[in-house]
Order: structure tokens, then C-alpha cells, then sequence
């Protein structure tokens, strides 16, 4: 498998209402996370166009540490929106997002701070394909009282996009 | 996270180094309006301390109308601009040009033209933003986030580039940006490397911010290695080339 893009708390973009925290954890690095908060279910995206070669089985490795949390587990879910040249969709009004591709929850690390790091299968991938205008939608799904039991903000440091190259 | 005004002591100042308020500059944030006053409220001023001399974007009288309030030591005024709602952000933008040109934007949208003179001002001892002057006066009750300032007008164009995004864009003439980003020592912090960094008064809070992306780039890797690591070989863009990798990363056929 071969990296594609590397999606960073920098390039990330919100919509109007409910999104994770742009903050800066380590007061002297100050390294941007995006705080994904434990009981509203947040959202942000990333976009970009899919490359030449595109491949395979698509994942999404996430890579986070937890603002204070040492037990429970996280729940995310990963989705994808692929419009294709001529496509039928107005992109000023409208969204047309895959259903959403869920994880198996993680349980966190022990100590809060340590970076662990969950798969996401994009299995619904809408279809992408080479030159496709690519929206990743990252979302905790903080409402679910069974898989998501962590408690405070899950600071989100990365997200990977690889494919089977 | 937003920085929370909500007393009449909270604010962040400066005072020394300041924008020259008398010569070309720009000054803008997102801000929010909390609680309706019903008073003045100063969001970004310069001032002396007192009311001899000012320039402060801020609210009238009713405390939500968009207004440019201004002193040169004679004359006075404060034209004003739209009416605000309150739990609503708004960028907020003062380009001054010259001496006898400022505009407010509103959402990048020219908002208040004003074009008096204001030439013979005395300099500014003070740059603040949630209430002016050493009595505290016209607490803002409300949020600020992505503050950014510049030592030149910027065009209408170029405030709609920079409202987008927490970074700065342009960064000729940059006098300073301070994201606004949560906690004690990193509210105030002044990320453009010229060090200057707000002082904060009373009890400042954060808040959930507006939706803006600090504005940073994608990485894209364009290259996909072979499988294996062949030595006869990469693929690259799509065609094999044969060669010996180098040290340095550099494909020598």
C-alpha cells in the first residue's frame, strides 16, 4: 500500500455548527490537534483531488492521543464524497457522501498523551476514482454510548489516506 | 478555542510598539457580540488612554450597531454601519489608507467609508481590544478569534483572502497575528515572530470559536514506490525507470 495524502489539524476545514477544536497541545512544541469533544458528535473535512493511480483498498489511519482519558474506548467513523467531472450534484448546496465507513473502536492508550493510532477500511469509497474532487469527512461519534466511552476530548494529530499501490 | 470578554477589566493591550494609527494599516478579527449591552463597546481601539485622541471600531450607543469611532483632539464623529446580532460572528476589519481615508468591512464587504482627516492626531499609547482606555471603558461582552494586523491597507480583496483563514496570507508589513488559540500562556501569543504579544487584563476565558481553518496545505504525495523496493527499477508517474537510488534519494540512470 502507498501513502496518498497526509491530512494535517492545519489543512483541516469545518462546517457551520459542531466541529473539533483547533488547539495547540505541549506548551512549548505547540502542536496543532484537532479536540474532538466526548459528548457532541463533531465533524471536520479535508479535500482535495484524487491522484493518478488511485488504487485498491483505500484506508484511512488516524493517529490521536487523549486529552486526559486512560480508559473506554473511542468511536469514530470516516466518510467519503467523490464527484466526478459532469457529475450531478451542486456542490454550492448540496453534499453526496458514501455511507459512512465505520472503525473498531480502539481502546486508548493508558496514559494520556500516547499516540495510538486506528484503521478505517473507506470500503464505501462512493466510487472514487483518478481526477475525482475528494471530500474525507473524520466525525466521533461521542453519542455512542457503547463504543465511545472515553471521557474528554480525543485530540486528532493526523490522518493518513493510503491506498493498495 | 475564542477569547471571552465579559467583565469590564478583561482586555488584551499593548503598549508600546504600536500601529501607527496616523499612517496606513489594517486591523482585523472575528468577533462576536454575547450579551447585548446596550452601550458603547470598544472591539479593537487605539487610543491614548483617554478620550484626547482615539480610532476604535466598536459598537454605538445601542450596543450593536457597527460603528468607527474617532478623536483627533478637536473633532469627533462615529459614523456608523450595519446593526449586529448578537450570538453571531462577524469579520471585522479597519483599513486605514491615509490620513483622510479608513473603511470598515463587515463579512469582507465594505461596510464604512470615512474620509475625514485625522492628520494632526497625537500618536496612540495604547492598542486594545475589549475596552479602551485605563477606566475600562465600553467592555466589550462577547468573543474575538484570529486577530491579525498589518502595518499597510490591505485591498478589499485581500481582507476577503485573510478572513478566511486563522493564518495570515499576506505576510508584507505583518505587524502581527494571534490566533486566539485556548489557555492561559497561548491566548495572547503572537504567532507572525515580531513578539509582540498581548498583555491580558482581568479574567479572560475561551470560548468555541467560528469555523475557520487555520488555513494550511494538504500534502499530496505524487510518487508511488514499487512494490518491493525493486532494484531493477521504480515506477514513477506511471513508467519504469531503471537506475540506482542514491543516497540523497536521487534516481541516477
Amino acid at each position: 500500500m502507498a501513502t496518498r495524502f497526509v491530512f494535517t489539524p492545519e489543512s483541516a476545514q469545518f462546517p457551520s455548527t459542531a466541529f473539533p477544536q483547533l488547539l495547540t497541545i505541549h506548551s512549548t512544541e505547540r502542536i496543532f490537534a484537532l479536540a474532538f469533544d466526548a459528548s457532541t458528535v463533531e465533524a471536520c473535512f479535508w479535500r482535495a483531488i484524487v491522484p493518478q493511480g488511485w488504487t485498491g483498498t483505500i484506508t484511512a489511519v488516524v493517529t490521536y492521543c487523549m486529552a486526559s482519558a486512560t480508559s473506554g474506548k473511542v468511536d469514530f467513523e470516516v466518510s467519503v464524497q467523490a464527484v466526478t467531472d459532469d457529475d450531478a450534484l451542486d456542490v454550492d448546496t448540496s453534499t453526496s457522501y458514501d455511507t459512512a465507513n465505520a472503525i473498531t473502536a480502539p481502546t486508548v492508550p493508558g496514559t494520556a498523551g500516547y499516540i495510538d493510532q486506528f484503521t478505517c477500511t473507506l470500503t464505501n469509497n462512493d466510487s472514487s476514482a483518478a481526477g475525482d474532487w475528494l471530500t474525507i469527512k473524520l466525525e466521533r461519534d461521542a453519542d455512542d454510548g457503547t463504543n465511545d466511552t472515553a471521557a474528554g476530548d480525543c485530540y486528532v494529530l493526523a490522518v493518513e489516506i493510503r491506498d493498495g499501490a | 478555542m475564542a477569547i471571552r470578554f465579559d467583565a469590564s477589566a478583561d482586555r488584551l493591550l499593548r503598549t508600546s510598539d504600536l500601529l501607527d494609527y496616523n499612517a496606513a494599516y489594517t486591523w482585523m478579527a472575528w468577533a462576536r457580540i454575547a450579551t447585548d449591552t446596550n452601550a458603547y463597546v470598544a472591539i479593537l481601539t487605539l487610543n491614548r488612554g483617554d478620550d484626547t485622541a482615539y480610532e476604535t471600531v466598536g459598537l454605538n450607543s445601542d450596543g450593536t450597531t457597527l460603528a468607527l469611532q474617532w478623536y483627533d483632539g478637536t473633532n469627533w464623529g462615529e459614523p456608523g454601519g450595519t446593526n449586529l446580532t448578537a450570538g453571531t460572528w462577524y469579520h471585522i476589519a479597519i483599513v486605514r489608507t491615509t490620513t483622510s481615508q479608513a473603511y470598515i468591512y463587515l463579512n469582507g464587504v465594505q461596510d464604512i467609508s470615512f474620509s475625514t482627516s485625522i492628520a494632526s492626531r497625537a500618536a496612540a499609547n495604547r492598542m486594545e481590544i475589549g475596552a479602551k482606555y485605563t477606566g475600562n471603558y465600553d467592555p466589550l461582552n462577547g468573543n474575538i478569534f484570529a486577530v491579525k494586523a498589518w502595518s499597510a491597507g490591505l485591498t478589499i480583496d485581500e481582507v476577503n483572502l485573510e478572513r478566511l483563514a486563522i493564518r495570515p496570507i499576506r505576510t508584507n508589513n505583518l505587524y502581527g497575528f494571534w490566533p486566539c488559540l485556548p489557555g492561559a500562556t497561548e491566548r495572547d501569543n503572537d504567532y507572525s515572530g515580531n513578539g509582540r504579544d498581548w498583555t491580558q487584563g482581568g479574567t479572560l476565558t475561551d470560548e468555541d470559536p467560528p469555523p475557520v481553518s487555520w488555513g494550511g496545505q494538504i500534502w499530496a504525495l505524487p510518487f508511488v514506490a514499487a512494490a518491493g523496493g525493486d532494484p531493477e527499477g521504480s515506477l514513477i508517474g506511471g513508467k519504469l525507470i531503471r537506475g540506482g537510488l542514491l543516497v540523497g534519494g536521487v534516481l541516477v540512470r
